[in-house]
């Protein structure tokens, strides 16, 4: 007897399953069908959201026939993985109380500390010169309309 | 003549001093981007998305427009220097180009990448010229079922030719139609799909769709491999071609640009394919054909020249049809938008400025490439030294100052992240986000005429196999299909009688 192994097809195919689902779930409950004729605006999404269901259980079948890859999650970059995200948000939630240098500051860092290798010495210096050359082009050159100082700090 | 005036147009456009500007900013970025591994123009496009904003519509689609050609001529540098494609297109140029450049040959392999691509450049403005107008004389005269089935089969082409699994693909374009239509409803102006958000009543941010699956996606797959590059100072010298260098590349370059340019126009097709395309049947075809695969100059000047053709004409349908022929085009569409331009065939009526502009932009682009890259070439492998640790936050930095500038909220930010992480959960499991691309964008597009359809047919369905033009469509995409899937289907079998014998 071989043991079912989770393969790239497996876990794509069960992706598009939920998506699928999703899209189509909340299409049916929320939203009004209509007829061929006059489609309500749920019509779409339902029928393109059955679609995707239905080729994502596909794709799983296919992944319990084949032997397709195994997925190997030592390769993942989780630093990256999970400090990209927070940098992101950090950057999005410090605009408008702190400004833009220190939210770029923020995120700067963290994209810099997501690389392996890493020193604190250099991602601070990384970070200060991309903030340089950043606010730069940003603000001088392009003249975007954002503020450096945020609210709290004026 | 109707075309000397439309070009004349174009040139009066393309030659004003901001675009001009703008035309040199972008094929400056292209080669950059074209020269560094790991950054494409997919991502450099998704990135300097923002930023076109505060432009122009005509300087902000020229200069996107020159990254993508651009990016052509970058990746053939390190391709023929340091055996490195620095861009998908130009990886059959490292088999006879890293050959010449290792005979001491490197001057001439760049200056026929050079010429060659310029001249397919050169012939692919022609053929926009000459043939968008009419192509798009006749989409005008497309009714809904018909505007329908091509996109039926755009969507299909793209699957068709997209890399790995068939199903998976068109899974992916299931999903992109599905994420384009949250938001809110035309028809009745009610919101849906959008998760009670108010963020995604005006629907999914483009903009941070694109970075997120291209850029920052890319930036994670590169970063599961911390690899450090060498990089070999190889001194170029002699730049020009002597003349039997040039008669042996004259015929390859016909050949390429001829490939290439038919390559482009399909959907789907694009600057990969054509050059994989020409450089096959230049094997078959040159007569020098014995020496390819160890330096010869056919090798370089036919993938070059299809290459460069086929990255031009693919703006064919995007500039006449509205269709996206790959994601590039997908987003160049998206940039027309959000520029508040509907993308499709009135555009030629509507917007002759930018239309001619653009066209005659590559031209001038192209030469601008000739001119910048043969003096320049020793600074751009100098490009590679770069570290990637700071192309990473450069990247990181740039895109979160982009999106957040054009949406001022931290929501953008979140879908920034979500979908940075999903285009790298696909990537990994063999999933390839340029369908889902095409997808978000026809996703709207193919409701609205889907419903249109109806609504002119009183609810039946036959009516676009009744439509000739419509079923033309349905008939080419269903033999596309069929093509891709039984040759497949063959390989499959043959791979698993091997395994039993």
């Amino acid at each position: 007897m071989h043991q079912i192994k989770l393969n790239g097809d497996i876990a794509a195919g069960m992706l598009f399953i939920l998506f699928g689902g999703w899209f189509c779930g909340s299409a049916i409950l929320g939203l009004p069908f209509g007829s061929a004729f006059r489609m309500g605006s749920g019509f779409f999404p339902t029928v393109v959201g059955g679609m995707l269901l239905a080729l994502g259980a596909v794709i799983v079948i296919n992944g319990l026939v084949s032997q397709a890859e195994e997925i190997d999650l030592s390769a993942v970059p989780w630093r990256a993985v999970i400090l990209f995200p927070v940098g992101l948000i950090l950057f999005g939630a410090a605009m408008r109380p702190l400004g833009l240098l220190i939210a770029l500051l923020a995120l700067c860092f963290c994209s810099a500390m997501a690389v392996k290798g890493m020193t604190l010495f250099r991602a601070v210096l990384l970070s200060a010169v991309i903030t340089a050359v950043c606010v730069a082009v940003f603000s001088f050159a392009l003249g975007l309309n954002l503020p450096l100082i945020g609210d709290w700090l004026r | 003549m109707d075309i000397l005036s439309n070009l004349a147009l174009g040139f009066s456009v393309a030659l004003a001093w901001q675009n001009l500007f703008f035309c040199f900013v972008g094929v400056l970025a292209g080669t950059l981007v074209g020269v560094l591994p790991g950054v494409g123009p997919l991502a450099t496009i998704a990135i300097l998305l923002p930023i076109t904003f505060s432009m122009q519509p005509d300087a902000a689609l020229i200069m996107l427009a020159g990254i993508y050609y651009g990016a052509q001529y970058g990746g053939s540098t390190t391709a023929i220097l340091l055996n490195l494609p620095g861009e998908a297109s130009s990886a059959i140029t490292t088999l006879d180009g890293y050959q010449m450049a290792r005979r001491g040959r490197a001057g001439p392999a760049l200056a026929a990448a050079a010429l060659s691509s310029f001249f397919a450049g050169t012939i692919a403005t022609i053929i926009i010229a000459l043939f968008a107008a009419p192509l798009a004389q006749v989409a005008m005269a497309f009714r809904p079922p018909s505007y329908f089935s091509m996109m039926v089969l755009g969507l299909i082409a793209s699957v068709v030719l997209a890399h790995g699994s068939i199903l998976k693909a068109i899974a992916m374009v299931l999903l992109g139609l599905l994420l384009g239509i949250i938001g809110t409803d035309i028809y009745t102006g009610s919101a849906r799909l959008n998760m009670g958000t108010l963020e995604l009543a005006d629907g999914v941010d483009f903009v941070a769709l694109a970075i997120g699956l291209f850029g920052i996606a890319e930036i994670l797959r590169n970063l599961e491999t911390s690899e450090t590059r060498e990089v070999l100072t190889t001194k170029v010298k002699g730049l020009w071609l002597s003349v039997a260098d040039l008669k042996r590349i004259l015929m390859p370059s016909v050949r390429g640009t001829a490939i290439g340019s038919a390559l482009g126009i399909l959907p789907g097709g694009g600057a990969m394919l054509a050059s994989f395309a020409a450089y096959i049947i230049e094997k078959k075809m040159s007569k020098n054909r014995s020496e390819m695969g160890q330096g010869a100059i056919e090798g370089v000047a036919a993938p070059e020249s299809a290459n460069n053709a086929g990255s031009q004409t693919a703006f064919i349908p995007m500039l006449t049809l509205g269709l996206p022929s790959n994601a590039v085009m997908a987003l160049m569409i998206g940039a027309m938008i959000l520029q508040g331009i509907q993308p499709g065939p009135d555009i030629i009526v509507k917007q002759p400025g930018m239309f001619w502009g653009l066209i005659v932009s590559m031209w001038i682009g192209n030469l601008m490439l000739v001119l910048l890259n043969l003096p320049l070439i020793g600074l751009w492998v100098r490009f590679l030294t770069v570290p990637y640790p700071i192309l990473v936050v450069a990247v990181m930095a740039f895109s979160a100052v982009g999106i957040y500038s054009a949406s001022g909220t931290v929501f953008s930010m979140y879908e920034l992240s979500f979908f940075g992480i999903l285009g790298y959960v696909f990537m990994r499991l063999g999933c390839e986000p340029a369908p889902l691309t095409l997808g978000f964008i026809l996703g709207p597009m193919m409701e609205e005429q889907l419903r249109r359809s109806m609504l002119m047919s009183r609810g039946d369905p036959t009516v676009f196999l009744t439509e000739p033009i419509s079923l033309g469509f349905l008939i080419v995409a269903a033999a596309a299909l069929l093509l891709i899937t039984a040759p497949s289907i063959a390989r499959k079998r043959e791979e698993a009688f091997s395994e039993e014998s």
